[in-house]
């Protein structure tokens, strides 16, 4: 899974595409049709068969990576701003707003649980390697853990809207505001 | 006056406090921190790498920076004037960087290994497991291997070309 692909060729520009390409010969055996033509805004890959996606109109649809014109569940929903999957939160749709979120069910895409975060989010959701997810908004990160519970805060200017992160064991990589800081996660 | 045992026994009891307090309150154990290990400023808005030892490797306007986890510079290679636009990490220490329509490899030494020409800008890059690296350009993407060849170009208009 490479990622998102807008606007591939002219007379498909409104139209976002969902595929899987064989790194071995390029092609494409796994595409799925069944969110044609709709607006993908989001993709979280929680595990090889299961690609969560949030697209207009207004819905979250969770693809096996195979099926060509099914998806394993959708779930009418007002498009997140951002998706993300931990082990210790579950599958987590940030809202347009930034605040508000809802943790879906893998099996079926109904919502369990909900959530406010206490500053807008404004940058995709960092995985910690199951023990939460971090959450970067402007001037703040955050630990969500099991029930989207805060378990630690962090405040700092720099940190802004699209700050970029990486994961490894213990520590965060925030890159924001021409910064560059690594950060220890407990 | 000091009392080594009247300390221990103290220290005895806030561990026990602390431990029934988890027992009794799960919530107290999913408490956690962030503190800054370090920061270092300079750094552009591209989508850093990790680099396999527990560093990273940035860009830094035209040049690509290896860091270890401590913060201090392993090397630094630049492509010329052009800005550094992907970053890609072998978890080996080395990586590969795009810049305009070039892919670059760089070794975990920070030399240069080959460079890898495309008629369009490199806008991503991801390893393969072999060793390769698939890039996203305009139309679509494109996999070069592990010595810097073609291997095939995947346009959803028009299908694989290899």
């Amino acid at each position: 899974m490479l990622g998102q692909v807008f606007g591939i060729f002219s007379d498909m520009e409104p139209l976002d595409y969902l595929t899987i390409a064989s790194l071995r010969h390029g092609d494409t055996n796994y595409d799925c049709n069944y969110i044609w033509p709709f607006d993908i805004s989001a993709v979280e890959v929680v595990s090889r068969n299961r690609i969560a996606v949030a697209c207009d109109y207004k819905r979250l649809v969770m693809w096996d990576g195979i099926s060509g014109t099914s998806v394993l569940w959708s779930q009418t929903m007002d498009t997140p701003s951002y998706l993300a999957y931990d082990a210790a939160c579950g599958l987590v749709a940030v809202e347009k707003d930034g605040i508000a979120m809802s943790v879906h069910s893998l099996e079926d895409g109904k919502k369990i649980s909900g959530g406010k975060s206490k500053f807008k989010i404004a940058a995709e959701p960092l995985s910690l390697g199951g023990d939460g997810l971090l959450m970067i908004g402007e001037g703040n990160a955050a630990i969500l853990r099991e029930g989207l519970a805060q378990a630690a805060e962090y405040r700092a200017a720099w940190l802004d809207k699209g700050a970029m992160s990486l994961y490894t064991p213990g520590f965060a990589y925030v890159l924001s505001s021409g910064k560059l800081a690594k950060l220890a996660i407990k | 006056m000091y009392s080594d045992t009247g300390w221990r026994a103290c220290t005895s009891a806030v561990v026990v406090a602390v431990l029934l307090t988890i027992a009794v309150n799960p919530a107290a154990s999913a408490q956690g921190t962030i503190s800054m290990a370090w920061l270092k400023d300079g750094f552009s808005a591209v989508q850093p790498a990790l680099s396999g030892d527990g560093g990273i490797i940035a860009a830094s306007g035209n040049k690509l920076v290896r860091l270890d986890k401590e913060g201090d510079t392993v090397w630094e290679w630049s492509p010329g004037a052009a800005a550094i636009s992907a970053i890609a990490g072998d978890g080996s220490g080395g990586g590969w960087a795009s810049s305009g329509k070039r892919i670059y490899r760089i070794s975990q030494n920070g030399k240069l290994l080959w460079t890898y020409g495309w008629e369009e800008e490199i806008t991503s890059l991801e390893p393969v497991q072999d060793g390769g690296i698939a890039a996203t350009v305009e139309k679509g993407a494109i996999l070069v291997d592990r010595l810097g060849k073609f291997r095939w170009l995947y346009d959803p208009a028009t299908g694989c070309d290899t």
